[in-house]
């Protein structure tokens, strides 16, 4: 068992902090494993049994996941996030209209990251999706044509440099980073032998550079609010999902992608953080015969209210996210609410004093 | 053997390999008999468009209103015009942008009209089989699939597929057959109210969608630039570009493309395909064209020129025949003929010569 405490005490009298880091190291039947295989039981088993709803293209949320600073020196930080997105939304540009099906996309992320030093931290998000496609009604069959698909999705490797470590004098933190995404998902799944959209895989078949930024504000003693923001910027490459030799088809190329999260936290004197955030995200059209493809694209801004349960080691984080604001090009079945489920664990490797 | 806390772990672990592993799982509770190897067109070439089956929502046994009473069309919107008997019916574009397939029936004879969005191609079948030595009458939905970025269509009775401009069912127990087509002209709203005064037009009170979503095109700029295709094709032909609409005449062995170019100095031409005699009609104004096997009951072969009379009349013969855009003598000797319709479309260049790499480009 590894077990870890992190205790912050802030006093409003003072600015006082105290960290305490236990680590404990314990074998086989620790209270940390089997907490970590219930919960996969727990998320994966609805997963498992879930085989009939909605369908459409959301995209593996992994950007929407960088939103955790620098990792600090010498800890390392699990997180493990569930996402559940149903696309039932039609709009032609910001107008909703109708449609006559829906999707699922459902996402189990697990990101680890190190602290190399005060500076440096390496960080990894693996992923698991699930695409599910349905009608809104019956056909003549009697039949909602449910499609689903499954695999491991695509991965991100990024370093991060903390700009300003975070001191708990100032409270701030400023990084940045620099990852690339790798098509380790699979991109060429077919039904009966024919090759399924791109919105149905795991995968996206191509590399991506991605460019991130982090800060954090705290304003003890004055409020225990906090402020904090993150953006990252995707560089799409080009994959060949249509799997030609050569010819004009042979690459497609998915937008860039700009992903901006800012907002606030507020830590009661329980275990609880509520927070609240808006998250910007611009999509620019994909590429394909050296065109716009039509219908990508577009402006979107959501709203996230969340709340954490904080206990030792873990966080456990429920989060919400409800568009305000969308503008698409052309017509798109888009995200009409999501969800996400994280839990948190970081524990030091340094030693007690 | 006590069940240890191991043995659970082993047990949750291999239901997550297993479910893990499993990457596809499809529609489970249909007649579907979708089998891979089974089609007549190259699989590998055959792509999910992305609603899937009936995610675009076919129309059947739709509700006409009288052309003047319609209000969501302009004179310029382009309509695909049917006509059984003595009445003509008017599917527009607008709204088979949303549906792709009309199934409908005038006089209880049943007709399926199909338009591909991305293709640009309408075609109209009678949808009367015969399976399995008994004769059958059917309607069409719209599978989500696309070959050369047309439409596939399924058959409700057999769910057999059926490549639209291939003219062919494609995969399932109908496979190889060969639908019957029907003449259509697709031209302006404007020009097909005044070649048909009693047209009556397909109602935007479809019960499906709001009938204001029917003013939105869904493809953007789709259908004008010629640089933007969604889906690769099998031949990119650079003859022509690529969203240039023109009329596909197809005979077994030979095909050719008509422009609308061709009809600046006269509303009719006299050509030959092969074996095969062909009068096409058409005019650059009205944005319509149309081909016939210009032989008369006799067999024999006939001399089509435009004819100076009043619409819906377009063309005569040497024999004082004249004819409507449909090829139906409306008055002369021979009154009530109708000429043979030979299989053809209008359809985006780069449509016609990925499904026919051979054809010709008609050149006076």
């Amino acid at each position: 068992m590894i077990r870890a405490t992190r205790e912050t005490d802030f006093s409003y009298s003072t600015i006082k902090v105290r960290q305490v880091v236990q680590v404990n190291f314990k074998k086989d039947g620790d209270a940390v494993s089997q907490f970590f295989y219930v919960f996969l039981f727990v998320v994966m088993f609805p997963l498992a049994d879930a085989y009939g709803q909605a369908c459409c293209s959301a995209g593996t949320p992994l950007l929407g996941s960088l939103d955790i600073g620098a990792t600090p020196e010498q800890s390392i930080h699990f997180a493990l996030t569930y996402d559940h997105n149903l696309l039932k939304d039609v709009l032609s540009g910001q107008q909703i209209i109708e449609g006559n099906r829906q999707r699922l996309s459902q996402s189990l992320l697990l990101e680890s990251a190190y602290g190399i030093d005060d500076h440096w931290s390496i960080s990894a998000i693996f992923s698991f999706i699930q695409q599910q496609r349905r009608l809104n009604t019956e056909n003549s069959f009697n039949s909602r044509e449910e499609l689903t698909t499954r695999g491991l999705g695509d991965a991100v490797i990024m370093i991060k440099y903390n700009l300003q470590p975070l001191n708990l004098l100032r409270q701030r933190q400023i990084a940045i980073g620099l990852g690339v995404k790798m098509p380790t998902g699979r991109s060429d799944l077919r039904w009966n032998g024919i090759l399924l959209p791109a919105d149905m895989q795991p995968g996206s078949g191509a590399w991506d550079g991605i460019a991130w930024a982090y800060f954090y504000q705290g304003f003890l003693p004055v409020t225990r609010i906090n402020f904090f923001m993150n953006s990252s910027y995707r560089f799409t490459g080009t994959n060949n999902r249509f799997r030609l030799q050569d010819g004009p088809f042979k690459g497609y190329q998915f937008g860039n992608e700009w992903l901006t999260t800012g907002g606030i936290s507020y830590r009661t004197d329980h275990f609880l953080d509520y927070t609240v955030l808006l998250r910007y995200r611009f999509l620019q059209a994909d590429q394909f015969t050296g065109a716009k493809v039509a219908n990508t694209g577009g402006h979107w801004l959501y709203l996230l209210p969340g709340i954490n349960w904080n206990s030792g080691d873990f966080s456990l984080r429920l989060t919400g996210q409800i568009p305000v604001y969308r503008r698409l090009v052309g017509v798109q079945l888009t995200t009409s609410y999501s969800a996400s489920l994280a839990l948190f664990y970081t524990f030091s490797l340094k030693q007690n004093p | 053997m006590m069940i240890t806390t191991q043995h659970l772990y082993i047990l949750i672990f291999t239901l997550l390999f297993h479910y893990a592993c499993e990457e596809v799982s499809g529609p489970s509770n249909n007649r579907g008999n979708l089998a891979a190897g089974d089609w007549l067109i190259p699989e590998d070439q055959i792509f999910d468009g992305g609603p899937g089956k009936d995610g675009i929502p076919a129309l059947t046994n739709p509700s006409f209103i009288a052309s003047a009473q319609v209000g969501y069309l302009n004179d310029d919107d382009l309509v695909v015009v049917y006509q059984w008997g003595n009445e003509q019916r008017a599917y527009p574009h607008a709204i088979l942008n949303w549906h792709e397939i009309v199934n409908d029936a005038i006089d209880s004879k049943k007709i399926s009209v199909s338009y591909c969005p991305l293709t640009g191609s309408a075609i109209a079948i009678h949808p009367e089989f015969v399976v399995d030595g008994l004769p059958g009458q059917t309607t069409f939905g719209v599978s989500g699939l696309l070959y050369n970025s047309n439409l596939i269509m399924y058959d409700r009775l057999t769910d057999s597929y059926w490549s639209q401009m291939l003219l062919k069912c494609v995969s399932g127990r109908l496979k190889g057959t060969v639908p019957e087509t029907q003449t259509i002209i697709e031209t302006r709203f404007a020009i097909a109210k005044s070649l048909f005064p009693q047209l009556k037009v397909l109602s935007n009170a479809t019960g499906v969608y709001d009938a204001v979503q029917y003013s939105i095109y869904p493809y953007g700029n789709y259908r004008t630039d010629h640089n933007r295709l969604l889906f690769p094709v099998a031949n990119d032909d650079s003859r022509l570009p690529r969203k240039q609409r023109v009329l596909g005449v197809l005979t077994g062995e030979r095909q050719r493309a008509y422009q609308f170019n061709n009809f600046s100095q006269s509303r009719v031409i006299n050509d030959q395909l092969g074996e095969l005699p062909l009068v096409i009609a058409g005019s650059e104004e009205h944005q319509f064209m149309v081909s016939f096997v210009r032989r008369d009951a006799q067999n024999q072969v006939l001399n089509l020129s435009a004819a100076e009379c009043v619409l819906p009349c377009w063309m005569q013969d040497e024999k004082g025949n004249h004819y409507d855009v449909f090829g139906k003598v409306i008055d002369g000797p021979d009154k009530g003929y109708q000429l043979q319709a030979v299989p053809s479309f209008v359809a985006f260049w780069f449509a016609l010569a990925a499904f026919y790499s051979d054809i010709e480009i008609y050149s006076p």
